[in-house]
């Protein structure tokens, strides 16, 4: 029977997730208290999807407030394009879910966890993004100066 | 320059081969093509031939690791760089055992990929 993540195993998205935003974008991004995730996650921007297989399975989830993901594409680009959803856009912020999903699993390994994760995939739309998981999951809100932004957590132990 | 060191680059995000290919002609380094899926990295490493191979590992259908092993068999002696951000340290030991030559994690900083490439390619 599945079993139901932990807030340590949780606590694996947060490190990376912090240092990465630092390092590739220089925001100071602190935790919030965890959060149950409705089934549904909607943003009027982009979502990015990271699935997770292994010891632990299911979706993690990346949503960014605009300015936070104006600061991300800036700092990575050089220069922001026009449009949000420019495909280099999309690409650029699908690679860095890729980078702290993947960052997560070394932590996850030290917890006894083997799990590896799935290319990105990068929702968006003229109304914005919206994914439905088939159940609640908990969301991980990192709160910055530029904004805030929501790693959800579908996961569970097999 | 005919010396200068010949470099494919493989990963499947347009961002990163970009950022990968700045640093490596920044510092006299000549990448000769890019490839997105490890499939597409076999068929250009066969053509190419190039001095040195940086591979993703998280790519669609033909994964890095896969590839190296597929590029393994073409030549033997390839020098093939990873350059994933999983760091689980089952990954790198699965591609060392591979054959890579050594591994690059993401986010990567400029100082750290030309450190490696000054050592796999001396």
């Amino acid at each position: 029977m599945a079993q139901r993540i932990t807030a340590a195993e949780l606590n694996a998205f947060v490190t990376p997730a912090v240092e990465v935003l630092e390092k590739i974008a220089s925001i100071s991004a602190e935790i919030g208290p965890l959060q149950r995730q409705p089934a549904s996650v909607a943003v009027e921007t982009l979502l990015v999807l990271i699935g997770l297989e292994g010891d632990l399975e299911g979706t993690v989830v990346f949503q960014f407030d605009r300015p936070v993901l104006k600061q991300i594409l800036t700092a990575l680009l050089g220069t922001l394009p026009p449009l949000l959803n420019d495909p280099i856009c999309l690409d650029a912020m699908g690679e860095v879910a890729n980078i702290i999903a993947g960052n997560a699993t070394g932590r996850l390994e030290k917890l006894g966890l083997r799990t590896t994760i799935t290319p990105p995939q990068v929702l968006t739309g003229e109304e914005g993004a919206h994914w439905t998981s088939e159940k609640e999951g908990v969301i991980i809100p990192l709160n910055s100066a530029s904004g805030k932004i929501g790693i959800c957590t579908f996961l569970q132990k097999t | 320059m005919g010396d200068k060191k010949r470099i494919l680059v493989v990963d499947d995000s347009s961002f990163l081969r970009n950022s990968l290919k700045k640093i490596l002609e920044g510092h006299g380094y000549e990448v000769v093509g890019m490839a997105e899926n490890g499939l597409e990295a076999v068929t250009k490493y066969k053509a190419l031939k190039p001095d040195l191979v940086t591979l993703d590992i998280i790519m669609p259908q033909t994964n890095g690791l896969q590839a190296l092993q597929m590029l393994r068999a073409i030549d033997p002696n390839v020098s093939a760089v990873m350059v994933s951000s999983m760091s689980t340290k089952e990954s790198v030991t699965d591609c060392v055992k591979a054959g890579a030559k050594s591994y690059i994690l993401k986010p990567f900083d400029e100082g750290k990929v030309v450190e490696v490439m000054r050592k796999v390619l001396s």
